[in-house]
């Protein structure tokens, strides 16, 4: 079965792609929502998987990306008029500047510190936008284009991204540096001594996740249509893109689509039981980290070889 | 070791500890698909229904939870009572329906809010969006009513934030201004104790510190007043001291503070302790609710004075039933045996405005509900709603202070209402010290 699927796989691929990118002409409004809320965050999962699970950089930090970007979205389009998907852009590109900022510092930092100092340039950029006049402080903006895009347009944006961040970190895997990455993953020192450039290929990682990180949550927030920065710079996302990733599985390209469905589908239907939500995702993620530590996919794989999109080449 | 081997053999026979760990994930993994699935796949309820539904965002968990928290003992409350004879007569069912709500939980979160409005507007059909508290909630609310042109009733959350996100056309509010209407009863709860007036600000820093400062420092100087600002501090700030030192240093007899409940409390309890006790100390948001109150312990919370939005001696009845704002609250401490609370006035108002609207509209139909919504002209549980051409009402705010009780450990005294004379007060201000 597992043999047959990795056969047919990009027969299956072709099918989801299809699927997913045709959802406004044969879904309902609910699906458009459901699946435009998972594309997004499919493609900010499969970046924080990205860093953690080929580059071994533990970012607790994405929300850094997702509130600079979304706060870039609505300052252009709400004061200064540019056009909403070009501000999307410019937000992705202002991600990577961001990055390139912190990783003057936090590339000098390893492991454990270097995830805390991520975390810490999140923090900062939320006190700095809670105390800035020109964003109104800690109230939030509304994002007001001047002509404001229907749920469909939000949707097809959506869907590029979760399938852009998908392809990338494909193209990313299967190209000379994917491989670097696997081999420092596994041993860093080793690694060095084989050739690999350590700092490059984590660098580069990293802007890389920055800047798709930073387009997804622009889309995010032309959706969302109000920013605010307790929120927008809060720890809540690396929490939400950790449990997402973790249930789906660390480390391989399916994990984080798939941990993203669970969760939305979860996060969509508990919201009706108050309370519940957050204990019922907090089970699952203890469970799944007991029970299968790599993960719904990476178990699979492990266990039966199933897997569509292989890193590996074969 | 012997678990290593276990795994690597797992090709034949199956161990205890293999079978178990198998099993849980596939119970979990059925668990988790049987209880989302359905939900899922089940195809959107057709809009031909024999009932309204209204649905209703609302903070049950996180830091706004005490603003939730009378939710959903008041919606059943109201409900009953609209639904009594048979509900909303409804032209194109041609008989009269009830009026049914959904609420969701926004964990607090404006992220949320938002996703949960759309969820409930294209998935659950709802005919109407009624929805309270504070900017999180009410902001990312209002901005999805206008996306998807459904028509929607909010209330509590200060008109200044709310009206950034317009020029609205489908949403109506009804609450206070912080500079129209805060600022004239904290002032003017101030005339009545002889003060220097010098006054000490001690704000959050977060989205009502930071914007009520700034108002307070705009308009207080042409008032005669001198503000001691020493700046904004993070919530759970420990150490107080230095602001303190510098009230004293200044001599300040008034202190204003908008604050979470907890910073207030540290902040309260070292001001006593350094024997800082200002003639009047005015509190926005920290002490709303009886149990902060309660928590500031032994007898600190005698003579502390608040904005006041609604009380049982409001003079204002139900469209519904006619029965008055006391008898509500004693409706809620009867069956919760809880102290009545501000937003229950409120959120009954929600629904007054609601059922009156679609009285009038007698239709499904989203422009004519909205229409009706525009024209709505209405005594409520929380005064006179009527919307101007900017979709909002404002709403009536006196003074009040709190002074040890008798049914309860903390009582609210009106003591200021001179812009609306007909909220009585029930006391008079005095200073604390």
């Amino acid at each position: 079965m597992a043999e047959q699927v990795f056969r047919y796989r990009w027969l299956v691929v072709g099918i989801l792609i299809l699927a997913l990118g045709t959802v406004p002409i044969w879904g309902s409004e609910y699906f458009l929502l459901f699946f435009l809320l998972f594309c997004l965050y499919a493609g900010m999962a499969q970046m924080w998987n990205l860093l953690i699970g080929y580059s071994g950089l533990l970012s607790l930090g994405q929300q850094a990306f997702i509130g600079f970007s979304g706060y870039t979205v609505a300052m252009l389009t709400t004061y200064y008029g540019v056009y909403v998907w070009l501000s999307v852009l410019i937000g992705g590109f202002s991600s990577v500047l961001l990055a390139m900022f912190m990783s003057l510092f936090i590339f000098r930092m390893k492991g454990m510190h270097f995830a805390i100092g991520t975390w810490i340039f999140a923090e900062i950029l939320l006190l700095w936008f809670s105390n800035w006049k020109f964003v109104k402080y800690g109230t939030g903006l509304f994002i007001k284009p001047a002509s404001p895009p229907s749920m469909t347009t939000i949707y097809y944006a959506a869907f590029i991204a979760g399938l852009g961040a998908t392809v990338v970190v494909y193209l990313i895997l299967r190209s000379r540096i994917g491989l670097g990455l696997m081999a420092m993953r596994d041993n860093e020192e080793v690694s060095e001594t084989m050739g690999v450039n350590v700092f490059w290929s984590k660098f580069f990682c990293f802007l890389v996740s920055a800047f798709m990180t930073g387009i997804t949550a622009g889309i995010l927030y032309v959706f969302q249509i109000f920013i605010q920065p307790y929120k927008a710079f809060g720890i809540d996302w690396t929490i939400i893109l950790t449990v997402s990733v973790i249930i789906g599985g660390i480390g391989t390209i399916e994990g984080p689509i798939l941990g993203s469905l669970i969760y939305i589908l979860l996060s969509q239907w508990l919201a009706e039981y108050a309370h519940l939500s957050l204990l019922f995702l907090g089970l699952i993620a203890i469970t799944i980290i007991l029970v299968a530590p790599k993960g719904i996919m990476g178990s699979l794989q492990e266990k039966t070889g199933f897997q569509i999109l292989s890193a590996r080449r074969r | 070791m012997d678990k290593k081997c276990n795994q690597e053999g797992s090709g034949g026979s199956i161990s205890r500890r293999d079978f178990m760990k198998k099993s849980t994930l596939a119970v979990g993994t059925a668990m988790a698909s049987s209880l989302a699935l359905p939900q899922f796949v089940r195809p959107a309820r057709a809009s031909k229904r024999d009932y309204i539904l209204i649905g209703r965002p609302n903070p049950t968990t996180g830091p706004l939870a005490s603003f939730g928290e009378a939710t959903p003992w008041v919606d059943n409350k109201v409900l009953a009572e609209i639904n009594k004879d048979g509900g909303i007569y409804i032209k194109e069912l041609g008989k009269k329906v009830p009026i049914k709500v959904k609420i969701m939980d926004t964990e607090s979160s404006p992220t949320k809010a938002g996703e949960i409005a759309s969820r409930l507007i294209v998935r659950d059909k709802v005919d109407l969006m009624v929805f309270f508290h504070t900017p999180d909630t009410v902001n990312p609310v209002s901005a999805m009513c206008e996306r998807h042109k459904m028509p929607g009733i909010s209330l509590d959350s200060p008109l200044e934030p709310w009206l950034d996100g317009g020029p609205y056309h489908w949403d109506f509010h009804a609450f206070w201004s912080v500079e129209k209407d805060i600022v004239p009863v904290y002032t003017g709860m101030w005339k009545d104790i002889k003060t220097n007036k010098v006054v000490g600000i001690l704000m959050a820093n977060d989205p009502d510190g930071v914007s009520w400062s700034a108002v307070f420092k705009k308009v207080l100087p042409g008032m005669g007043y001198r503000a001691v600002d020493l700046g904004r501090f993070p919530y759970f700030n420990k150490d107080f001291s230095s602001f303190i030192n510098g009230w004293k240093k200044e001599k300040v007899e008034i202190l204003l503070a908008n604050t979470i409940p907890p910073d207030f409390t540290t902040a309260w309890r070292q001001c006593r302790r350094m024997g800082f006790t200002p003639k009047v100390c005015t509190v926005g948001k920290a002490v709303l609710f009886p149990s902060a109150v309660e928590a500031l312990g032994g007898d600190l919370a005698n003579g502390l004075t608040s904005e006041v939005w609604w009380t049982p001696y409001h003079p204002f009845k139900s469209s519904l039933t006619g029965y008055s704002a006391k008898a509500l609250c004693d409706a809620w401490t009867k069956s919760t045996s809880k102290q009545w609370t501000q937003p229950i006035g409120y959120k009954y108002a929600g629904y007054e405005i609601a059922a009156d609207a679609l009285r009038r509209a007698g239709s499904l139909d989203k422009e004519t509900i909205r229409r009706a919504i525009a024209d709505t002209d209405l005594d409520t549980m929380v005064g006179h709603i009527k919307y101007n051409k900017q979709n909002y009402s404002r709403t009536p705010l006196v003074g009040g202070q709190w002074v040890k009780g008798h049914k309860y450990p903390w009582e609210l005294n009106i003591v200021y209402n001179k812009e609306h004379p007909n909220i009585p007060t029930t006391g008079k201000m005095f200073a604390m010290r």
